[in-house]
């Protein structure tokens, strides 16, 4: 029996997708792109997308799950080597949203706390996710969907009211030059096509289940497009001055000024699919450690990730803006390669597997 | 030990035993042989002893043998014995022992006579509408009541074990052949059997053992008092275990589910059932959050509260000696304080406890300036919205203590971990191979029919899935 | 294992909860917090800037007790600065999350008010959905007067400040986020409301010009919102009057059942009448044509009449009368010299209101560079009012 379900797998990327894009990215798109910064998210998602189609027919052909893949593919060295540099991939994925998610939890909702000891819970829970199997993870997302789409419906529909959608026009003024430098930069925080490399051979995948898989994809995926659109059309000529919009976007409703902030429940729910979503990619690398070193267990793998991301984000979090420099220049062409062009050669991997399966026997 | 052909052997060995003075040693003839009949005076129908067993055998002429004796006896539950140990325990079960001199051969003679309690409605399962029958403590009324309801060859009462080194309490197993999952019965047996402990006073003493995970918080096996809810949990494929002197029967597998529907949900319109169950789980959701929220807000997010309701909870609070923490935690534990006393205290003083509860510790103490209005309120409605799913109040009223614990330390935020926590720690606990958290995690849309919403009942035409049961048909009419 | 793992958990949960009972994490005791409803700058004495903050005080008992409302001021070279001072003199901790109103006092209209508005338009201790409003005089003043309407004026002010569409109020409110918005687009234009306190005879009770009134021990003033304040690269370069404010809400889609007074001869008698448009779709079209700029102003209205000061005939009584048509052009008439008289001012103050600019940059985008300096200036502008109803 396999350890999840293709409509697990479609709710993972509804569930998990939008979420770590709502912070800081909107506004760092305004800043390069403007009116613009719609067709950045846009070309991030096509690119995306395009990764989700070749692993989906991957997934349809084949029962292997990635790491025997690799295995078979390139021997157990070369996927040692590839898998822990992966592992160090998706730690380095996973700190600059923490670092944007706890600076954002510290300055919305908190006035006075102890800073340092403010994310240490954070990781505590994430310990504790990451020990846990994929079957935890698959049916996490069963119940998870849930509280981002309430999240999303309670923010979007405060907000459409105030968005003036005329706000985007002209298209293409800003220039093609300032919108692939702001696809650019988006590239960080997206790239959640290769979990669907690392389901491969988890579920049973057949032809409509592969269809199903991309529109789960693209719905998550037209969600933050939706956001983009909602915060420009809300903010426009200051929108790169909202460092946080996920708290700003829905508050000028009428409603919110006549009865109380209830739009908070819907950032609540947003921030309680943030805690999973933060820890998606730390899971990952728990896995890669755990093929890589065969630890019986995954306390002490889930430990050293964990540890490590907890020091890293200690050590970074007073240099946010040089962080966010090197993910907008080196971290973002680091998470194309891997997450959108190196899942590309998964299909050779697979006859290479084949291949070897057979001769094997 | 065999029984020996001399009566008085035997008579020697039993009463060496069976030193108790309730215990009666009867001598009769049994035609023109002796005998001796051994029961335990105050639990045995003395009538059926005379009528049925000693009357019929002084005109005794048959052979010395078993089946000329069995004949005889008159007694519907007859069994033979033929070891002094099993004599002994068959006597202290409330039968009778006759033995006959030189027949190495007892009979144990069903003549238990026991006062049971009336059938009455259980305290903690009432219903508007509805059967109101409930369990008792001994187990063959509680099979009658079974019995009277499903009127099937397939349901199935099987006698698992004896448990309790003192008490030797029966066990019985209760499912339908064909509905039931075979290895689930199969590993119910192996579980019981391989329990030891000196006695069982009540079903909750064995359900600690039948859970896979020993130390966790959540129950793990379901629980009724009413044979109508029994008789739904076996017709969807669960197990039921009786227990002789406890009124609560245990069904396996369990689903948290389980614990928000209420047999009235299924004797009203499913419109007012749903509204019901939702209101069940936002009340439990409320009491469980709603202390931890507030004293969060207070401490570190002031800005969540409208303002007008601000400027209400500064005024109120000002001049209360205690932070919001202490304040809510206090009031919290006089509330669970007052919830034990009216539980024990006896009825005659009952309104001493409400007067006292009510008037004193409520109105006074906010009028003295101790606690707050805002937190007397809260805590009474979390308080309250627990008791909509009475069976899991326990439980959730330790998980607000945890959330409450959490929010007063790290704040709303440590509440979003605190949930993400209890919800990975639901999904990913199975017992017997059945998620917890089914039909939610992971997501049976087949089920979902009857969990938080109630479906019509001619569209439930499937057995659930989270149950795994081997057929397939419905409470629906099978098209 | 299990056993290890429970201890664990009991370990970690008894630390946490003392923790909890310990209750000590530099707190700040709602006690102690100040929070602020209201904030008004002004040019300060002996340093750039004078902020005075209204603070709703709580008084303990009974929850239903009205507050006294509390004003502490402070100085500073920076916005930051005077409410740091300001907190420090009163031992208080301001609460600025609870601010809705934001004051600037005429003395900073003469220079940039995007200098003091920034701060709070950055930080995310107030919110940015807050009212901006200048006044005539010292914005302080303002928050110094008791009113009638609430015990703290600056809840008086807000009630004035509606922004709902329903209300009928002659009043055109403006958030700062808006503000800022207009200041930082293309157009570098933006308004708010002015607030006068306006002198009035103790006897009269007068028609409510969506304004709050206030006492003081010798005279009555009552809150005037109706005069727009005009802003162009965030300076101040002119006001509009009431009827210019009314027309102005009007063009933005911002009225709904909303009236206006007119006069119209009906049977040789000069009639006045007080119309209600109960629903009014404006339409403000740009179009370029080889750099010359044509606004197209449409605004169709659908009116009713509330009341006249004649008689009402037996015919005008039935439901379904269709309005005069002498009550229909002067309505229009009306209209149509308001709506004259706004695009007066914003050709006079260069600040364009009607988002001309953004227009051109939206729809005329390769007229764009050319227009963008003189586009408010130099357009030609078509108006049409068409005007139905019933009486």
């Amino acid at each position: 029996m396999k350890a999840l379900k293709l409509r697990q797998v479609c709710l993972f990327f509804i569930a998990f997708i939008p979420i770590n894009k709502l912070f800081l990215l909107p506004s760092l798109l305004a800043r390069s792109a403007n009116e613009d910064m719609w067709i950045c998210t846009a070309i991030n998602i096509i690119v995306d997308l395009l990764t989700v189609s070749v692993l989906t027919v991957c997934a349809r052909k084949t029962n292997t799950d990635i790491f025997t893949m690799v295995e078979n593919a390139l021997g157990k060295v070369g996927a040692k080597i590839l898998f822990f540099v992966y592992a160090l991939f998706f730690m380095l994925k996973a700190i600059l949203p923490i670092i944007e998610e706890k600076t954002y939890i510290e300055i919305t909702l908190y006035e006075v706390f102890p800073k340092h000891l403010m994310f240490l819970p954070f990781f505590i829970v994430a310990f504790y996710l990451c020990i846990k199997k994929l079957r935890a993870v698959g049916r996490t997302s069963d119940i998870v969907w849930i509280s981002t789409l309430v999240g999303l419906i309670l923010l979007f529909a405060l907000s459409i009211a105030n968005c003036d959608f005329t706000a985007l026009l002209p298209v293409g003024a800003n220039g093609v030059s300032n919108v692939l430098k702001g696809a650019r930069v988006g590239f960080i925080w997206h790239g959640d096509a290769i979990y669907l490399a690392f389901f491969l051979g988890q579920f049973y995948c057949h032809k409509k289940g592969a269809i199903k898989i991309f529109l789960s994809f693209l719905g998550g995926a037209i969600c933050v497009l939706l956001f983009m659109v909602l915060f420009y059309g809300i903010f426009r000529s200051i929108a790169h001055r909202q460092i946080f919009a996920l708290t700003d976007i829905s508050k000028y409703s009428t409603v919110i000024s006549n009865i109380a902030r209830f739009d908070y429940l819907g950032i609540i729910a947003l921030l309680f699919s943030g805690v999973f979503a933060l820890t998606v990619p730390l899971y990952f690398a728990v896995e890669c450690l755990m093929h890589i070193f065969s630890f019986k267990s995954r306390v002490l793998p889930s430990l050293i990730v964990n540890g490590l991301t907890f020091i890293a984000v200690i050590l970074l979090r007073e240099n946010y803006y040089g962080l966010e420099s090197f993910a907008a220049y080196i971290g973002s062409y680091l998470s194309l390669f891997f997450c959108n062009v190196l899942p590309l050669f998964i299909p050779l991997l697979l006859r290479r597997s084949y291949k070897y399966e057979y001769t094997k026997n | 030990m065999n029984i020996f052909k001399p009566l008085s052997k035997n008579e020697k060995y039993l009463k060496d035993k069976l030193s108790s003075s309730d215990l009666q040693f009867s001598a009769i003839k049994v035609g023109k042989y002796s005998g001796l009949i051994v029961f335990v005076k105050d639990i045995v129908d003395k009538t059926q002893i005379g009528e049925l067993i000693i009357k019929p055998l002084l005109d005794f002429n048959g052979n010395l043998c078993e089946e000329d004796l069995s004949v005889s006896i008159l007694a519907p539950e007859k069994k033979c014995v033929y070891h002094l140990p099993d004599c002994i325990k068959e006597v202290v079960n409330g039968n009778a022992i006759l033995i006959v001199d030189g027949l190495n051969v007892a009979f144990s003679l069903g003549v238990i006579k026991v006062e049971k309690r009336a059938i009455t409605e259980p305290p903690t399962a009432t219903v508007i509408k509805g059967p109101r029958e409930g369990f008792v403590e001994s187990l063959p009324v509680n099979i009658s009541l079974m019995r009277r309801r499903i009127k099937s060859p397939d349901l199935t009462f099987e006698n698992a074990c004896v448990l309790g080194k003192y008490t030797n309490t029966p066990i019985t197993l209760c499912y339908i052949k064909g509905v039931a999952d075979n290895d689930l019965v199969k590993k119910l047996k192996d579980r019981l059997n391989s329990i030891e402990i000196d006695g069982v006073l009540d079903s909750s003493y064995i359900a600690k053992f039948l859970g896979e995970h020993k130390t966790s918080l959540f129950k793990q096996v379901g629980n009724t008092e009413k044979p109508d809810v029994l008789t739904s949990k076996i017709m969807e494929g669960r197990v039921a275990i009786f227990v002789e002197g406890s009124p609560i029967a245990i069904t396996v597998p369990y689903l948290l589910i389980e614990d928000f529907q209420s047999p009235s949900d299924y004797y009203n319109s499913p419109y007012t059932a749903t509204v019901s169950r939702l209101i069940r789980l936002f009340s439990v959701i409320l009491s469980i959050m709603l202390p931890a929220f507030f004293v969060s807000a207070e401490l570190f997010h002031l800005q969540l509260i409208p303002l007008s309701f601000l400027i209400t909870i500064v005024n109120s609070i000002k001049g209360i000696p205690l932070s919001p923490s202490y304040e809510m935690f206090f009031t919290i534990l006089i509330f669970e304080i007052l919830n034990e006393t009216s539980v024990r205290m006896p009825k005659y003083v009952g309104m001493v406890v409400s007067i006292v509860g009510g008037l004193v510790l409520g109105e006074t103490a906010v009028t003295a300036g101790v606690i707050s209005a805002p937190t007397l309120m809260i805590v009474a409605l979390s308080g309250i919205c627990l008791y909509t799913v009475p069976e899991l109040e326990k439980n959730f009223s330790l998980i607000r203590l945890i959330f409450l614990t959490i929010g007063g330390v790290i704040g709303v935020y440590g509440l979003v971990l605190a949930s993400v926590i209890l919800i990975v720690y639901l999904v990913s606990f199975e017992n017997y191979s059945t998620p917890l958290f089914a039909p939610f995690s992971p997501l049976i849309t087949k089920d979902l029919k009857d969990s938080i919403y109630r479906g019509f009942i001619f569209n439930k035409n499937s057995k659930p899935f989270s149950i795994r049961s081997k057929q397939k048909g419905g409470l629906g009419v099978d098209k | 294992m299990n056993i290890r793992k429970t201890k664990i958990f009991v370990a970690l949960f008894f630390l946490v909860f003392a923790m909890f009972l310990s209750n000590d994490f530099g707190l700040i005791n709602i006690e102690k917090t100040a929070i602020v409803t209201a904030l008004a700058i002004d040019k300060g004495e002996k340093y750039n800037y004078k902020i005075t903050v209204q603070v709703a005080v709580p008084e303990a008992g009974n929850a239903n007790t009205e507050n006294p409302k509390a004003t502490i001021s402070g100085e500073g070279d920076t916005v930051a600065g005077a409410l740091k001072d300001a907190g420090s003199l009163s031992g208080w901790y301001l609460k600025l999350s609870f601010c809705n109103l934001l004051i600037i006092g005429n003395s900073l209209t003469s220079d940039s008010v995007i200098k003091e508005l920034d701060f709070f338009a950055k930080t995310l201790n107030v919110q940015d959905s807050s009212l901006v409003i200048t006044t005539d005089n010292n914005a302080s003043e303002l928050l110094e007067k008791a009113s009638p309407l609430d015990n703290i004026s600056s809840f008086a002010l807000q009630k004035v400040l509606l922004k709902e569409p329903g209300f009928d109020s002659e009043v055109l409110p403006i958030d700062l986020r808006e503000f800022v918005n207009g200041i930082y687009s293309k157009s570098s234009s933006a308004y708010m409301p002015l607030v006068k306190m306006v002198k009035q005879d103790s006897s009269s009770s007068g028609e409510s010009k969506s304004s709050g009134g206030s006492e003081s021990k010798d005279e009555k003033v009552v809150f005037d919102a109706t005069t727009t304040a005009l802003f162009k690269n965030g300076i101040m370069v002119g006001m509009l009057n009431k009827e210019q404010t009314f027309i102005l809400k009007m063009l933005k889609g911002l009225t709904t059942s909303t009236t206006f007074p007119i006069s119209a001869l009906k049977d040789g008698e000069q009639t006045n009448y007080l119309i209600n448009a109960l629903r009014t779709t404006p339409k403000i079209k740009v179009s370029a044509d080889n750099f010359n700029l044509e606004v197209d102003i449409f605004i169709d209205v659908y009116c009713k009449v509330v009341d006249q000061n004649a008689p009402w005939q037996d015919s005008e009584n039935s439901r379904n009368v269709p309005l005069d048509s002498e009550v229909i052009n002067a309505s229009k008439e009306k209209l149509e010299k308001d709506i004259k008289s706004l695009i007066e001012i914003i050709k006079q103050t260069d600040c364009d209101l009607l988002g001309i600019t953004d227009s051109v940059y939206k729809y005329h985008y390769p007229y764009y560079n050319q227009v963008k300096d003189f586009c408010v200036k130099n357009f030609t502008e078509k108006i049409s009012v068409n005007v139905k109803g019933q009486k």
